[in-house]
């Protein structure tokens, strides 16, 4: 159902540009819908199923932990050679999930891209729990958790460093300056609407929790100069992280000499297929939860169609580093080499291979037509294969390749136990426990960021402005957002 | 127990509960006795019998226990000290050299001064060790009086023997059989002739599965005298084999896999191995052409041989029956063995299988005199067996007619392996008196009225002869452990002496030596493990036909028939509660924990037949359910089978592991399989290599990847091509690190002596502490030794040719795992050792992915949890056992470099060559594996590699192994 020119937001006139938020709210409007969800007394029934459901299966993730860590690593399906299974595809699926939030946070936010602005804290958050979800796998996966410590460079009776060469002690770097800058950039990021909930708080507590979160915002023109200075510089800081953490945990896979894992192609591969599963997810969680708060208006079928398009574009570059691998393999005569991939498309793994071909390169393909990417049900439909092809991939990689690698006298096959599996699934019961929290108590829309692309803030006026924000304009204009609502009592 | 002390071993004795405990049928599921306690409290519970061992039968000079106010000579705790002892099985002796670590023997090597041996063991002597720290041996005296099973005492046994031999003493021994276990031991045979005086009308029968009484037999009608043969295979080029597996399933397997080895590297006159055999073996692996002959077959592929060799001017003074038709591969078998054994006339030999009969192993006599091989490279001498041995046949007809008042069962285990020959269960009970003096309260020991728990080799004195006649001391290690007494110790009560093992063995040595200053020699004896004055006369023979070769019968050609060898492993079952033996791949189809029955892929095809489906498989007097597994160079028609599984009293090892073939005489040999069904139904196949059957991508990668793997060479030309001698240390762009240690070690393995038999990876597990997981975990691959044997397959599924490479740690200079560790557990010492600092390991397991030899064990789970208290004293306690999550790998036994390094410098001299032996290279019978010090160009390890034959395994990864391998040779026959 195609809409009128003037009404439908994905036309792409160059022109004009459609407007962001639909229906034409005001200020007020947008800061009571986006709040509206946090401040409900009761959450909606569908949230406590879900949260009940979720937080089941993170006590599950709990229990399964205890069994591992008494028991020992054996109840898991490892052996020799696929010393690496589950855990280790868990942990890519997952920091590669947390990848889209960061980079729509951050990256988008340098490329100017106001269309991020009413998913940005939603993803972020899930990078957030991603990143949770992610880092507890190499913590969980050692013989040895309790010396985890180890990696870390700290002064010791032992007189010992860390290995620096070992890739895993650049997970440890990686992963964790990831956690820390996105959540500070998430936490800044979210302070203006921490600082509206507080001001609406109806209850005391909420006053309390929400005023010590805000750390005493005023919204003073002051504090808007600050909060764009670091919101621009976590950005900055932000977006080499979105390609420079996945590369590092390619490298986990690239510099180890297995055939299927020692590829250049690696970096850029691994980076493209995070943003890729990324997007997945992010459309998955998103679709639904802006169906059932009424978000639509500002979640707009533009804001969709916008992603679908990342999604098929970083799908297409997947594809091609799946074609490149094949070429490449053949190509350079190595016999070890070329065999991984045969032996993933042909042999006893094949069936994870073409799983991974069919929803990582077939599906996305459909993302081509506009239908398609306007309607939220295909889309979710195709964003949660392209989730499922890509855990198959990082599977496909880790085990393939470990299973049958130099000496045929070697060869294993890997496969899951119970506990594997439930691992998996608890793992997304923590994501979702959190997630499921967030959306009930914080701000999940950005809503001063919205509110400074609609109309009303008056940064579409006139020809030299239309790209957003420019600094040194920055007071006048949030006294246009200022005057809307900050400061406003209900 | 409970916390109720007890003030005397009496009260203890009455309490109800220690009855109770101790009347259970099965001692050793008893957990209560042995696993959760300690070794202290174990001993409080045992001392009650432990107390009431004769005192009489006293066999070491009385000692008050105190601690040493001055230090015994030559002791310095915790500094090991070797004796030498003796191991009998296949009815020969291996000399031995254990090593005692405070008092207990951990390690069992080789005597390199005995000639069976020449410093290396079997994979059965390694085990040996673990055979004796079993906490399910037995650990009382036992009687069974109907149907109860009543824990007993030494002394109540003697006053009912005594009774008992009043009564036979008086018929002259009338009734009183003993059945023996043909251990060589002239202390036996002394006792036997002693026994013989003592009860004239008393029978004396032997017994053991695995002595080659197909052999002896034949070789009696052959030559007409009793007489023993002894091989000299060091003099042979040219070994012919039919169905015997000489370089693993031998009594001399260990002096013929060296005698192998030193012919396949003598490139003057390189040594040909010609096999026929329906099953492949590891002499099959070994050979240079090889026949997949269906058991059938076997007989007139001998007589074939036979007339060959008369065409080309070998003959044989007998009138040979006709053979019949002979395949086209048959008839080039043949042709070329007989032309290439002739030619090598004097340095050759031909080998009959153990399981064949009598008239095949008269024939092989036949064509072994003719060829000159008598006095070369077989010599006969006179047998240590006492003269006057009945047969089992007549025990049985004994049994059956109820005549057998006493049946004296010393060691063995006749109730399963001699079932069929005695006549089962049933007419074994017919024994008015059953008394059996065994390790294990096993099959036999059920149908017994008395059992009585007998002292293991390293635990009692005794002694052994070779078949050469080379004599040797078995002396203890240790005193035994569970109270157990040697079957010498026992005749010697028999014949109401009471005397102790050491007494016993010195009159024997006395009246060998026959010099009144034997005592000498003796102490010589028990210093060198050797005594090889009186070797065996050697026996003039002569070919007469005694009517054995009209007795030569080609059997019927059936579709389907079975060839049953004991496995090799387990062998007869005697090993089945041993458990780094039922852990050991077994050398081709690396079955562990069970076995199958093999099939080549074409039989199995044409049958209809899936790998692992299982089978139920059925010949005349039984029938079993196993799994199929398909191998290649399986005859056509043939069904492989091994016995020594499906035991049920092993123990808790053993029970249950395999399937049991009853009805099947225990020499093995061709069955008559009656029927093979498919059941539909998948069993269970726990296998080291292929879990999976491997699909034909898989395959091919495989073929494509062995030639590199495992390099071949001709005997004629040892060398490798040029572009196969691989770049080892290719110049790097950076400054490269230099190793500043004085010593720098290295290893080189040399493929065209490994034969596969796996004693190198019992002995690594040995001194390692290497831990046992069990089926299910090997199911999952999760096996922790650190040394294997690859087994590969090269050529057609009906007519391969094998390859096996023992792979452990390279010690890559240029480690692979180092890099990746983010701990930096794994580190290389200035030595070129890559060291792993188990303390360190988180257990990322990044190594072992990293590492392309895929050599690194990690441990999954903690599986030293549940090994006992008596277990735990085989440990080495140079060894760290280690903990859960740790990764371990090969370390060139380390503990044994740093002990010999100390050793040198406390000299004050530098280590000579040959000083440190890992485990794996001291053991080899071949001596595949040689260690040394690559910084002294003289060292045997240096020269080796740089051998034209040496290469390095996956070296294009510049991982710059320290581990050389040497080219195997071939030696194929030219067309006949």
């Amino acid at each position: 159902m195609s809409l009128p020119a003037h009404l439908d937001p994905t036309l792409d006139d160059p022109t004009s540009r459609p407007p962001l938020v639909l229906g034409q709210p005001s200020f007020a409007e947008i800061t009571e819908q986006v709040s509206a969800i946090a401040e409900r007394p009761k959450p909606p029934l569908w949230w406590t199923v879900s949260f009940a459901i979720s937080l089941f299966f993170a006590v599950v993730l709990l229990a399964m932990l205890g069994y591992l860590f008494v028991t020992g690593l054996g109840v898991w399906g490892l052996n020799m050679p696929v010393a690496w299974g589950f855990a280790i595809v868990n942990f890519v699926f997952w920091v590669g999930i947390g990848h889209a939030g960061t980079l729509i946070s951050a990256i988008l936010f340098l490329f100017r891209q106001k269309w991020r602005t009413a998913i940005n804290r939603f993803a972020e958050g899930m990078t957030i729990f991603a990143v949770i979800c992610a880092g507890l796998f190499p913590a969980i996966h050692t013989g040895r958790p309790w010396f985890d410590y180890w990696l870390f460079p700290y002064p010791n009776q032992m007189q010992m460093w860390p290995n620096f060469r070992s890739p895993l002690m650049w997970d440890v770097f990686a992963v964790s300056t990831y956690f820390t800058v996105s959540l500070m950039f998430w936490y800044v990021g979210m302070i203006p609407d921490l600082a509206t909930l507080r001001d609406r708080a109806k209850t005391r507590a909420r006053q309390i929790v929400y005023g010590i979160l805000a750390l005493g915002w005023r919204g003073s023109a002051r504090h808007w100069h600050r909060y764009e200075r670091v919101y621009l510089l976590l950005a900055a800081l932000a977006t080499p992280l979105v390609l420079s953490v996945h590369s590092v945990v390619s490298f986990d896979f690239a510099v180890s000499q297995l055939p299927g894992w020692h590829a250049t192609i690696f970096p850029p591969y691994f980076v493209a297929g995070a943003i890729f599963s990324g997007f997945a997810m992010v459309l998955t969680l998103l679709i639904p939860i802006r169906k059932a708060f009424g978000l639509e208006n500002i979640v707009t079928v533009r804001h969709l169609d916008n992603m679908a398009k990342i999604l098929l574009a970083t799908g297409l570059m997947v594809g091609y580093a799946y074609g490149i691998e094949f070429f490449t393999a053949w190509y350079s005569g190595n016999h070890f080499e070329a065999f991984t991939f045969y032996n993933r498309a042909l042999g006893p793994y094949a069936w994870a291979y073409w799983i991974m071909v069919f929803c990582n390169v077939v599906v996305p393909q459909v993302l081509w037509f506009k239908k398609a990417r306007t309607t939220p049900w295909i889309l979710m439909v195709t964003s949660i294969l392209v989730n499922v092809g890509m855990w198959f991939e990082r599977f496909v990689i880790t085990v393939t390749s470990l299973s049958r690698d130099f000496l045929p006298s070697s060869w294993g096959y890997y496969k899951p136990t119970w506990v594997d599996l439930l691992t998996l699934a608890g793992s997304f019961g923590l994501f979702f426990t959190l997630f499921l929290l967030f959306i009930r108590f914080l701000p999940m829309i950005a809503m001063a960021e919205v509110k400074s692309v609609m109309p009303q803030a008056g940064l579409e006026r006139g020809p030299h402005r239309g790209h957003g924000q420019y600094w040194g304009e920055i007071p006048h204009q949030h006294e246009a957002i200022l005057g809307g609502d900050n400061g406003e009592r209900r | 127990m409970g916390k109720a002390y007890w003030r005397s071993l009496d009260e203890l004795a009455a309490t109800a509960e220690f009855q109770d405990l101790l009347a259970r049928e099965f001692p050793h599921l008893a957990e209560e006795l042995t696993d959760p306690r300690t070794r202290r409290d174990f001993l409080k519970l045992m001392a009650a019998s432990l107390g009431m061992v004769g005192m009489a039968a006293c066999r070491w000079p009385k000692e008050t226990i105190l601690p040493f106010a001055g230090r015994p000579e030559g002791r310095i705790p915790g500094v090991p000290q070797q004796f030498a002892t003796a191991m009998g099985l296949f009815g020969n002796a291996l000399g031995l050299l254990v090593t005692s670590y405070d008092g207990r023997p951990i390690k069992v090597e080789g005597n390199p001064l005995h000639p069976e041996s020449q410093g290396a063991a079997h994979l059965w002597a390694q085990a040996s060790v673990l055979e004796l720290y079993d906490p399910d041996r037995s650990q009382a005296v036992v009687q069974r009086q109907a149907g109860q099973r009543v824990v007993s005492s030494w002394e109540a046994f003697q006053q009912e023997l005594r009774g008992l031999l009043a009564a036979l003493r008086s018929s002259q021994g009338e009734g009183f059989w003993v059945l023996g276990d043909a251990t060589p031991s002239p202390t036996r045979v002394r006792l036997q002739e002693k026994l013989a005086a003592a009860f004239p009308r008393a029978r004396w029968v032997d017994w053991d599965p695995l002595v080659r009484w197909q052999e002896l037999s034949g070789l009696r009608q052959g030559t007409g005298v009793t007489v023993v043969p002894h091989l000299e295979l060091r003099r042979a080029r040219v070994v012919a084999s039919f169905g015997d597996d000489l370089l693993l399933r031998h009594p001399q397997a260990v002096a013929n896999a060296r005698a192998y080895a030193e012919g396949r590297r003598d490139s003057q006159h390189p040594l040909r191995l010609f096999v026929a055999e329906p099953v492949p073996t590891v002499t099959g692996a070994a050979a240079d052409l090889r026949l997949a002959a269906a058991p059938g077959r076997l007989q007139q592929l001998l007589v074939a041989l036979a007339q060959e060799l008369a065409k080309v001017g070998v003959s044989l003074p007998l009138q040979l029956p006709p053979v019949g038709e002979l395949s086209e591969k048959e008839r080039a078998f043949v042709a070329t063995a007989a032309r290439d054994l002739a030619r090598a006339r004097g340095a050759s030999f031909v080998a009959v299988g153990a399981a064949l009969p009598p008239a095949c192993h008269a024939l092989g006599f036949a064509m072994n005199l003719a060829l000159g091989a008598v006095g070369s490279t077989v010599r006969y001498t006179s047998t240590v067996q006492a003269p006057g041995s009945a047969s089992l046949d007549a025990l049985r007809e004994a049994l059956s007619r109820g005549e057998v008042q006493l049946l004296l069962v010393l060691g063995g285990n006749p109730a399963r392996t001699a079932a069929r020959e005695l006549g089962g269960e049933e007419n074994l009970r017919r024994a008015k008196s059953l008394v059996r003096l065994g390790l294990y309260e096993d099959e036999t020991s059920r149908l017994a009225h008395w059992h009585l728990p007998q002292a293991h080799f390293l635990e009692g004195w005794g002694d052994l002869r070779s078949a050469e006649g080379v004599y040797s001391v078995v002396q203890p290690l240790i005193a035994p452990l569970y109270g157990g007494k040697t079957a010498e110790e026992l005749l010697s009560f028999v014949l109401g002496e009471e005397r102790s093992g050491y007494e016993l063995v010195r009159e024997s040595f006395a009246a060998l030596v026959g010099r009144a200053d034997w005592e000498q020699a003796f102490r010589k004896t028990l210093h060198d493990g050797v005594w090889s004055e009186k070797l065996a006369a050697p026996v003039a023979v002569q070919l007469v036909d005694t009517g054995w070769l009209a007795a030569l019968r080609f059997p019927e050609e059936t579709k389907l028939a079975a060839w049953v060898m004991p496995d090799s492993k387990v062998l007869d079952g005697r090993f089945a509660n041993n458990p780094w033996l039922q852990e050991l791949p077994e050398p081709i189809t690396k079955l562990t924990w069970g076995n199958a029955v093999l099939l080549g892929p074409a039989t199995a095809k044409a049958l209809g037949v899936r790998h692992k489906e299982l089978l139920r498989v059925a010949w005349e007097g039984g029938e079993a359910v196993l799994p199929a597994f398909l191998l290649p160079g399986v005859a056509e028609g043939t069904l492989g089978l091994v016995t020594g599984y499906g035991r049920q009293a092993a123990g808790r090892v053993g029970d249950g592991v395999g399937v049991a073939l009853p009805g099947v005489a225990a020499v093995g040999g061709s069955l008559a399989v009656v029927s093979l069904q498919g059941t539909g139904r998948t069993g269970e196949v726990v296998s080291t290599q292929e879990q999976q059957a491997i699909d034909k991508l898989g395959l091919e990668a495989l073929g494509h990847r062995l030639g590199e793997l495992v390099r071949e060479v001709r005997a004629q030309d040892p060398v490798l091509p040029p572009e196969e001698r691989t770049e080892l240390r290719p110049p790097m762009p950076w400054k490269e690190r230099q190793f500043s240690g004085e010593y720098q070690w290295g290893m080189a393995v040399d493929l065209a002596a490994c034969i596969g038999c796996g004693a190198c990876v019992v002995a690594c597990q040995a001194e390692n502490n290497i831990p046992v997981v069990g089926a299910k975990q090997v199911a999952k691959g999760r096996q922790m030794h650190w040394i294997r044997i690859d087994r590969y397959f090269a050529g057609s599924p009906e007519e391969p040719s094998f390859a096996f490479a023992p792979v452990m740690c390279q010690h890559c200079e240029n480690a692979p795992c180092e890099q990746v560790c983010p701990v930096a557990a794994t580190v290389h010492s200035e030595e070129g050792l890559n060291e792993m600092v188990y303390n360190r390991c988180v257990g990322t397991r990044y190594c072992s992915n990293n590492c392309p030899y895929k050599v690194r064990r990690f441990n999954y789970f903690n599986y030293f949890k549940n090994v006992s208290q008596v277990t735990k004293m085989a440990f080495n306690p140079e060894v760290t056992v280690r903990g859960r999550g740790v990764m371990e790998k090969c370390t060139f036994c380390v503990q044994r470099i740093e002990a010999a390094k100390i050793a040198a410098r406390n000299a004050g001299k530098p280590l000579a060559d040959g000083a440190v032996v890992p485990a794996c290279a001291q053991t080899c019978p071949t001596q595949a594996i040689t260690f040394g010090n690559l910084a002294d160009p003289e060292s045997r390890v240096a020269k080796l590699q740089r051998d034209g034959r040496a290469y390095g395994i996956l070296t294009e990864l510049n991982t710059r192994p320290r581990v050389l391998y040497l080219a195997k040779i071939t030696n194929p026959p030219e067309e006949a």
